[in-house]
């Protein structure tokens, strides 16, 4: 099972350093985002990816150590931004 | 033709009959009222503001008055009148004047969308505009009239009022609402301030109105490009600390305290991120109000700033 952005959630964003605002125009909602965050988002806006892909893809761009806790905070991650309407589930 | 040009009969005259037409930033206000209390007000605070003509359209129609019934005889009250119909509960009539504030204030945040406002001071000075947003009891008045006793322009005490169109930040130079202790301060920081009467036991503690300089009115046309947001916290005996916010952080604090934002959709989410984008964000805690407005004055502009950053 996979995860991508939410299908026609246009979301807006502005970044500064390591912080992110997007906005929603769905939900009408800003968040505020770490660099961590911000990438899962940005990438599952390309298209769906699981949590390895995820995973690889932080570790790439941000030079974090691939280990168990990071695969833990993407899950839960993933599950924050699935309540905030940014994020859902796909078939792959 | 401005208000000290009318006698304090015409004053009366005109307020408690027709009403009288104040222009007041880009609004027109027509207010109403027979009360001793809020033409004395008006003559003393709006003394700088210019009248429009009786037959120009006024964006706002105001009255405040009593209500009528036995409560005109034991413990007299006042309501605020908006388009003929009364909004808010009924205030003892001794807080006429302030009644009428509250309600121009209301009237512009309530009802206006071509801006996106913040609940925050504003003051100017060579083209840029200082923004301190915050909600009651932070001492952004307190800020404020400092900095207008030392020379910035005000542009609001209470409502920053950005432009959706181009970011620019429009003036609605009223009188400066004055709280408790920051009355005498204010008194013994800024000796030609003119003041109005003190109005004792509102739900914010005693208040007092200082009267805009004639300039800021003068100008009240004239928007500023923003320089700063900075948010203030009044600490008692702390030493004054002047530090960067960081922009996601500062857009955050800045849109909970929006009237608007949310009306506003995207319109208000990218004139809010421009808004921190192009100024420069900080925290400021305080409790000397001479050394908080040095330190303001010595902030340069974001063009100089960014300009020494990206220097070899």
């Amino acid at each position: 099972m996979g995860w991508s952005a939410l299908e026609n959630a246009t979301l807006y964003s502005r970044t500064w350093g390591d912080e992110t605002l997007v906005y929603s125009e769905a939900s009408g909602d800003t968040h505020l985002l770490g660099p961590v965050d911000a990438t899962v988002l940005d990438f599952l806006q390309k298209g769906s990816a699981t949590i390895p892909d995820l995973v690889a893809h932080i570790v790439e761009r941000l030079g974090i150590e691939e280990d168990d806790e990071l695969y833990f905070y993407v899950s839960e991650l993933l599950d924050k931004l699935e309540t905030l309407a940014l994020a859902e589930h796909t078939r792959r | 033709m401005k208000v000290s040009s009318l006698s304090q009969e015409q004053l009366r005259q005109s307020l408690s009959g027709a009403g009288l037409n104040f222009r007041i930033g880009g609004f027109v206000f027509r207010i109403r009222s027979s009360l001793a209390a809020v033409i004395d007000g008006l003559a003393l605070l709006y003394a700088d503001y210019p009248l429009a003509p009786h037959n120009e359209f006024a964006d706002f129609h105001v009255e405040v008055r009593r209500p009528h019934g036995p409560r005109r005889w034991f413990r007299p009250q006042v309501l605020f009148f908006f388009d003929g119909r009364p909004w808010f509960k009924p205030l003892p009539l001794k807080h006429a004047l302030a009644m009428l504030e509250w309600g121009l204030n209301w009237c512009v945040y309530g009802h206006v969308n071509q801006y996106l406002i913040i609940h925050g001071a504003v003051v100017e000075k060579d083209g840029y505009a200082a923004i301190f947003p915050g909600g009651p009891g932070v001492g952004k008045s307190t800020l404020c009239a400092g900095l207008v006793a030392r020379g910035w322009r005000l542009l609001s005490d209470e409502l920053v009022l950005v432009s959706t169109a181009d970011g620019r930040i429009a003036p609605l130079p009223r009188p400066v609402s004055l709280k408790n202790d920051s009355i005498e301060l204010i008194e013994r920081f800024y000796p030609d301030a003119v003041i109005g009467p003190r109005i004792a036991a509102t739900e914010k503690g005693t208040i007092a109105h200082l009267r805009p300089p004639a300039d800021s009115v003068a100008r009240a046309e004239e928007y500023a490009q923003p320089g700063w947001v900075i948010f203030p916290a009044y600490e008692s005996g702390a030493a004054t600390q002047l530090t960067t916010q960081p922009k996601g952080l500062g857009f955050m604090r800045a849109a909970r305290g929006t009237f608007n934002y949310h009306v506003l959709g995207l319109a208000g989410f990218q004139a809010l991120a421009n808004l921190i984008d192009t100024c420069r964000c900080f925290k400021l805690i305080y409790s000397d109000l001479d050394d908080a407005v040095a330190h303001i004055a010595r902030l340069e502009p974001p063009s100089v700033a960014t300009r020494k950053a990206s220097a070899p």
